[in-house]
């Protein structure tokens, strides 16, 4: 008994002495240890692309941002989104490219704005001109490795398809324009539209432009007037702002999947409408495909000194479960 | 628990056990402040980045200034600390990555050293051009250069905002490090001490338990409880000498006991002797001294009547006479209780004689006995009873032939009294033999049984037998034998001593 009693303590003395020297190994470990290791997983890569861009387009360029780091492993490149977080720190394009070129960058992607201004492309340090990818606007003069836009002609085409196949041929569409918005590739995409739903004879289109006349809150309430009398059977946006504002409305009068709404555009709140059911159809640009389409053009400008001069985006369609 | 180091001393086993105890709670004690030490400048060094940060940025910002004094004054003293400004930052930059990172902290990191040296490039353009005094182009890059300077700044705002985020976090995450250090380092001290505590019990324990049996055995010992196990320690240590001292010890006291019960059993057994033989000799006395005032009466009536014989001319009565006389004179002179040979012989010569007037030609008395001085001693009044017994034994009423015979040998002298009467009864042959006067009672009642056999003069073979024995010491001293022709033969042996 008493010899059992001294080998239970000498074995418990083991193995408490065990834990005793794991603890120590342990505290050592705390002591030496590591903070944060997300510096010893980061990768060192070769080349530096940037992301420019204005306030407003942020959301398109976060998509392109998306899709273009999505092969910055591929590329053994970095790359950064720079736009400006809000309207307060707006800055012009011109000042991000200077931003750009004083950090000489390997390339640069840049989202165009539909303005007149004159835009100065960037040098870096060595007065080397700067790879850049245009996006959104065509400027001829600018001196672009390749031009990403979208062919809002076949944008329009598709959303009448669309809207065809939703009334199957017979119905009452109205086209909503809210939005201050009617630069030419808003008025390519309404010809192209009015164009190709004029070839269904049993289509009604009336357009609802209120843009011009009316404020915001009249316009608001015509829509409404309009879905609850049922005068129309379909809701066609062709902005994203438009989009979500006639998704606003549709859901204060509660007819939520009772009109349907093809929208146009990209973004958090709009999946969130198509996800509900009060957005029918979302047609949109596949901006994450530009992002990849515009480094894969910048690389092989840069490894082999040419790129594609001009390449349309692809257009997705998304479609509500609750139809 | 077996202890290591078998062999080494009690001092030595407990210093070590001491000395390691006190190393390891000491290293222990080390080790946690070396790392609680760590903690520490860890957790003070949590914002070094945000701090260097600053510096570069004041260092920019000097640097900016004494640019924009050269570009408006084109001083020395402007150009000067340009140039040391600019050296300055270059020495802070250099912890900045050279190449871009997808870690967000190391590209924005990147990306202001990037812009440090754009402004570096600037700087250099505009100072190349304003020492040409070329003021146009200086002022083009001065303005370039405070564009690239107030992007810089910005970017710099950002890397602290995110390095303030990530020291913060690092911040916190060295602070709960150094909080479960601390616990975990103190249980592990309270659990150390209890091991080591454990370990020393054990150890000492281990150490002092021989001391403790042999403190138990010592005091049973001091309890007169002998019996106590041997330790049979080899050891080399001092409790194996102690062990080892203690067993010798414990024999030793053994065998002195076993001596003094020996020594005290052999004084018990002379003392019993002596007695005995006191005894013996005061009986002997006694009957002494009752017969003492009939033989001095009768001693003195026969010197009387010697005289008388001698007056009226009967020489032969008169010789008669003083034989008795003389016999009754050796009869009670007490010169001492032994007597020699020769002594005992001459009294054997009166009390023949005397037997002879009684006798006549029926008693034949043949002396061997040479020429030579026999002065062996033994007790007195030995060879008359013998002589008595074998003519009051052997005479059958015709005659009876005593034989008397010294021999000396080489360590005895042997002395028989022979006869040719009937025999000695076997048995009380044997009984006689068989006498043990050292056995007190026993003897004391064979003597009795026998002397009652024996009547007549009063020293019987019994007296005898019991004197010579214990006067000698020795049981062969005397022997009845068988005659050889028939009779007895009384056989002594007295040591030439």
């Amino acid at each position: 008994m008493k010899t059992r009693l001294k080998v239970s303590v000498i074995f418990l003395f083991f193995v408490t002495f065990a834990l005793s020297c794991f603890y120590i190994f342990y505290l050592i470990s705390l002591a030496f240890g590591k903070n944060d290791d997300s510096a010893l997983t980061a990768k060192s890569c070769s080349h530096h692309v940037l992301i420019l861009g204005e306030s407003e387009n942020e959301s398109f360029l976060s998509s392109i941002y998306d899709g273009a780091r999505s092969l910055g492993q591929a590329y053994d490149c970095v790359v950064e989104l720079y736009v400006p977080k809000n309207h307060a720190a707006r800055k012009n394009l011109q000042s991000l490219l200077n931003f750009a070129s004083f950090t000489n960058p390997d390339g640069i992607i840049v989202c165009i704005p539909e303005s007149d201004e004159k835009i100065e492309f960037p040098e870096n340090i060595m007065d080397n001109e700067i790879p850049v990818v245009t996006l959104a606007q065509y400027h001829p003069e600018l001196p672009q490795i390749s031009y990403i836009g979208t062919n809002y002609s076949e944008v329009g085409r598709k959303i009448a398809m669309e809207s065809a196949e939703y009334l199957s041929d017979r119905g009452r569409i109205a086209v909503i324009n809210v939005a201050d918005d009617s630069g030419p590739n808003y008025s390519t995409l309404m010809n192209s539209l009015t164009n190709t739903l004029s070839s269904h004879s049993e289509i009604q289109t009336v357009v609802l432009d209120f843009n011009n006349s009316r404020n915001i809150d009249s316009s608001g309430a015509d829509i409404k007037k309009m879905i609850t009398q049922k005068s129309v059977e379909l809701l066609v946006c062709l902005t994203s702002e438009d989009t979500i504002r006639v998704a606003q409305l549709v859901s204060e009068i509660h007819m939520d999947g009772k009109i349907g709404i093809i929208g146009f555009g990209d973004g958090d709140v709009l999946e969130t409408y198509l996800n509900k059911g009060t957005v029918t159809e979302l047609l949109s640009i596949d901006s994450e495909k530009i992002g990849r389409t515009a480094i894969k053009e910048l690389f092989e400008y840069i490894r082999q000194g040419y790129a594609n001069n001009y390449i349309a985006a692809d257009v997705k369609v998304r479609r509500s479960g609750k139809k | 628990m077996r202890i290591p180091f078998k062999g080494k001393s009690i001092r030595w086993r407990i210093m070590f056990c001491v000395i390691s105890a006190i190393i390891f709670m000491t290293l222990y004690m080390l080790v946690f402040i070396f790392l609680n030490q760590q903690m520490l400048e860890r957790l003070g060094g949590s914002y070094q980045t945000n701090a260097q940060l600053t510096e570069v940025s004041t260092q920019i910002a000097n640097m900016e200034k004494s640019l924009e004094n050269y570009i408006a004054y084109k001083t020395f003293e402007s150009i000067d600390s340009f140039y040391h400004f600019q050296a300055a930052s270059e020495e802070l930059i250099y912890w900045f990555p050279e190449s871009p990172s997808t870690d967000r902290v190391l590209q924005k990191e990147y990306v202001v050293k990037q812009l440090i040296l754009t402004l570096y490039s600037f700087g250099k353009e505009a100072v190349v051009a304003q020492r040409a005094n070329n003021e146009d182009k200086a002022q083009k890059w001065f303005e370039k250069c405070l564009a690239c300077y107030e992007m810089l700044q910005g970017q710099i705002e950002e890397l602290n905002i995110l390095l303030m985020r990530r020291n913060a976090d690092i911040y916190s995450e060295n602070r709960g490090r150094l909080l479960v250090l601390t616990q975990l380092s103190l249980a592990l001290l309270l659990v150390f001490f209890v091991l080591v505590f454990i370990v020393v019990y054990m150890s000492v324990t281990a150490i002092t338990k021989p001391l403790s049996d042999i403190s138990s055995v010592a005091l049973r010992i001091a309890h007169q409880d002998f019996d106590v196990p041997l330790f049979k320690n080899n050891d080399s240590t001092e409790i194996g000498t102690i062990c080892r001292a203690f067993d010798r010890m414990t024999i030793s006291i053994r065998e002195y006991i076993d001596k003094i019960w020996e020594k005290a059993a052999q004084e018990t057994e002379l003392r019993e002797k002596e007695m005995e033989m006191r005894e013996l000799y005061a009986a002997a006395q006694l009957r002494a001294l009752q017969n003492q005032i009939n033989p001095h009466f009768l001693f003195n009536t026969l010197n009387t009547g010697a005289q008388l014989a001698m007056i009226e001319g009967a020489d032969k009565t008169c010789y008669f006479m003083e034989q008795v006389a003389d016999f009754f004179r050796y009869n009670i002179s007490q010169k001492g209780q032994a007597a020699t040979i020769d002594e005992e012989l001459a009294l054997i010569d009166n009390f023949v004689y005397i037997m002879k007037v009684r006798f006549g030609e029926r008693f034949e008395f043949i002396k061997n006995v040479s020429n030579e001085k026999h002065s062996q001693l033994l007790p007195r009044m030995i060879l008359q009873p013998l002589v008595e017994n074998c003519i009051k034994h052997g005479y059958d009423g015709s005659k009876i032939r005593v034989v008397l015979s010294v021999e000396p040998e080489l360590y005895m002298t042997k002395v028989s009294v022979s006869d040719n009467g009937p025999g000695f009864d076997p048995e009380l042959r044997k009984s006689l033999l068989n006498l043990n006067p050292e056995i007190k009672d026993e003897s004391k009642s064979d003597s009795k049984n026998l002397s009652s056999d024996s009547d007549g003069n009063g020293t019987g073979l019994v007296n005898v037998i019991s004197r010579l024995r214990l006067y000698f010491h020795r049981y062969d001293v005397f022997d009845i034998l068988e005659n050889e022709g028939g009779g007895t033969k009384f056989l002594l042996r007295i040591p030439n001593v």
